[in-house]
């Protein structure tokens, strides 16, 4: 039953936890969200889902594989405004820790071999297709969808949020985690979460992603002044990373290359 | 004639799952359920990763038992440590866990199950007709939520749980205001054991062995020992007990790889099991207090996988009085710190109840705290064999109807399995042959 007049909406899901649709699922107003709009297309909940077009389409999940970049370009063509959720969506998130296994060795991991020879470098789905707007975070947070929803159905784009973390943390100034000596990586995160992690005492661990004026060397002198090891430090900073840290980020730890031939050793 | 039913992307589940099925002059000539989620080779990844960053990777493996995934992944480090922590500490993450179980169940009964009972295409069609049973679903949702957030932070992902303790604790304030929220919800949830109690389900059985997690004294989701219900010859009424030590698992279940369907199994002892909410409740029976066993309405032990839904219902309702009951012995909460810890090169395993059943994280450190090999085994992984097998029995039942509503009632089977196809394919090591 397409209500006229309401934006039509999809949900998508790739390869991922699923938990940002659940983080949506989980919102205390599910229903007015439900009124709000029209999801014709959110598998999770729905036995039939139209495929059509969409006003407004969210993603979540890595692409990991032929068949989902297939998918996903149908999904981007029958889409008028296209929104990443998530780290998996935005950067690759956790599945695209697997580009640092060797190819040679993802046998020995999965039982579908089918599925493996299909399987391409994972990677978040800016990659392939144009992204409109990305919702960052490992999962996404329930305040930020609902104000870019609001404001999308009254036709303004909700401005991405410039700062850092540390701008929305309530921690900031003397309470401060890093003057616990706790290695949180907010100054260099990208802000707009309201900073959940800082204020349950435990470290941001970049799962935003860094933000482009992030000063990543002074936070890496920082951590080895402190004397965590450079592995320990590259293992913080990999977490959510992968794509972008890779490329921006790990460049900053010097010994990069040679823990990465441990890393190959080892197994 | 031939009949071929194809499921090309069974909805309503966590994840995506496909079931091929052909029927010939009413012989089934194929019944495979097929899984296509992408590979995220968690085993691999979780290699080289130092201990205390294995839980937060651990629980990304699913959002929805995201809460059981960090605990069981915490727990199992702390096995390979040699780490006991605090009774506070204990109690305190059995809250989180069941709130973790009452949102992931609240969430199937009400929202992927019970749209298909009234004919419903999902729960937001349904809001319009039923909307007393939509709200109180949102309600119960809301107050599992409220519990994951208090003591956990965050309702999907929650960050309080780290290596040797928690990291942040409730204030008294919350934790007032927690218990008379659960006091309050009672009742939504004794209807809800009532409106599943009253649907009629499909006159099937399915009779394999249960395998669940025992306490000595008392019902328990968050730890014990594996307790079997099984059938010799899988003749249901000759059934005998087992018992196996949660750190000697892996030497009473093997997981291998069928060249037919794309899937994983796992058998236990050679054969094929179920774990999950009716296990549970058919090998714990005697250990629920009366005011709950007064509500189960069917013969124990069960093997209509529909009771499935009943159980999980049962068992939400067992929750609510749980926490309260913790959040009493918790009394004033203090604020401890972690406990410390000496690395050595071990291995460490974690056992609980997720949401579908058994959930195990095996871990094996090398000296410096670095994880040498990673193998985690999830519910759905144990589970998938049962569902093929089930559905696989079920189809001679329902041959008569036409194919869209044996198409309908496959599906309303295999979600009374409350499959999370997220969960099962983080893939395990397999033995080539």
């Amino acid at each position: 039953m397409a209500k006229k007049g309401k934006l039509k909406v999809g949900v998508f899901s790739f390869t991922c936890c699923e938990g940002c649709q659940f983080t949506i699922l989980f919102l205390d107003d599910l229903m007015e969200l439900f009124n709000k709009a029209n999801f014709v297309y959110f598998d999770l909940i729905n036995e039939k889902n139209r495929n059509e077009t969409f006003d407004l389409a969210f993603v979540e999940g890595a692409i990991t594989s032929k068949r989902e970049i297939r998918k996903l370009k149908a999904i981007r063509r029958k889409s008028k405004f296209l929104v990443a959720i998530g780290a998996c969506a935005c950067h690759g998130g956790i599945p695209s820790m697997q580009n640092f296994l060797e190819r040679d060795q993802l046998g020995k991991y999965v039982y579908n071999q089918e599925m493996l020879e299909d399987s391409v470098k994972a990677a978040g789905i800016g990659e392939y297709i144009k992204v409109d707007y990305y919702m960052y975070g490992c999962p996404i947070i329930k305040k930020e969808f609902i104000e870019f929803f609001d404001s999308f159905i009254k036709g303004k784009i909700q401005k991405e949020f410039e700062g850092p973390v540390c701008d929305q943390c309530p921690l900031r100034g003397e309470k401060c985690l890093l003057k616990k000596k706790l290695p949180c990586l907010g100054a260099v995160t990208r802000g707009g979460c309201y900073a959940p992690c800082p204020q349950e005492n435990i470290p941001c661990y970049l799962c935003r992603g860094p933000r482009a004026k992030a000063d990543i060397p002074a936070e890496v002198a920082l951590f080895k002044k402190w004397g965590l090891s450079e592995q320990e430090i590259y293992n913080k900073l990999e977490h959510f990373k992968n794509i972008e840290v890779k490329e921006k980020v790990c460049k900053y730890v010097p010994k990069y290359e040679q823990i990465k031939k441990r890393k190959k050793k080892k197994k | 004639m031939g009949k071929v039913i194809k499921l090309n992307h069974i909805t309503k589940i966590e994840g995506h799952a496909r079931l091929d099925v052909k029927i010939e002059n009413g012989v089934i000539k194929k019944c495979d359920l097929n899984i296509f989620e992408g590979n995220r080779f968690f085993e691999g990844i979780m290699q080289c990763e130092k201990f205390n960053e294995l839980p937060p990777i651990g629980a990304r493996i699913c959002g929805v038992c995201s809460v059981v995934h960090l605990l069981t992944s915490t727990k199992a480090v702390e096995n390979a440590l040699n780490l006991k922590v605090s009774r506070q500490t204990e109690l305190l993450r059995e809250l989180i866990h069941l709130g973790g179980i009452i949102q992931s169940h609240v969430l199937h009964l009400y929202f992927l199950a019970l749209p298909d009972y009234y004919g419903f295409d999902s729960a937001i069609k349904m809001a319009s007709k039923h909307k007393d049973k939509i709200s109180r679903a949102l309600r119960m949702k809301k107050l599992g939520n409220l519990i994951v957030n208090i003591v956990g932070g965050r309702d999907v992902h929650p960050l309080t749980v780290v290596i040797g303790g928690i990291s942040k604790f409730p204030t008294e304030d919350e934790m007032c205001s927690l218990k008379s929220e659960l006091k309050k919800a009672r009742k939504d949830f004794v209807q809800t054991v009532e409106l599943f109690n009253s649907l009629k389900h499909p006159d099937f059985e399915f009779c394999v062995d249960y395998y669940a997690l025992t306490d000595k004294k008392r019902y328990d989701l968050y730890d014990g020992k594996i307790h079997g219900l099984v059938h010799k010859e899988d003749d249901k009424e000759c059934t005998s007990l087992c018992t196996i030590p949660t750190q000697d698992y892996e030497k009473h279940m093997n997981e291998f790889f069928q060249e037919k369907s794309t899937a994983e199994f796992a058998v236990m002892r050679g054969k094929t099991y179920m774990v999950g909410a009716l296990p549970r409740i058919c090998l714990n029976y005697e250990k629920l207090p009366k005011n709950i066993r007064k509500y189960i309405k069917f013969k124990l032990p069960s093997y209509n996988p529909f009771h499935n839904l009943n159980a999980q219902a049962i068992e939400s309702l067992w929750c609510i009085d749980r926490c309260i009951e913790i959040i009493d012995k918790l009394g004033k909460i203090k604020k401890q710190k972690p406990k410390t810890y000496t690395v050595s090169a071990k291995k460490g395993i974690g056992a609980s109840e997720a949401p579908r059943g058994i959930l195990f994280h095996n871990y094996t450190l090398d000296k410096q705290g670095y994880c040498k090999k990673a193998n985690i085994t999830t519910p759905t992984s144990q589970n998938l064999r049962c569902m093929q097998e089930s559905v696989r029995a079920f189809l001679p039942t329902i041959l008569d109807k036409d194919k869209e509503e044996i198409k309908l009632d496959v599906e309303k089977l295999i979600r009374a399995y409350d499959p999370c196809i997220s969960c099962s394919t983080h893939f395990l090591e397999m033995n080539w042959e």
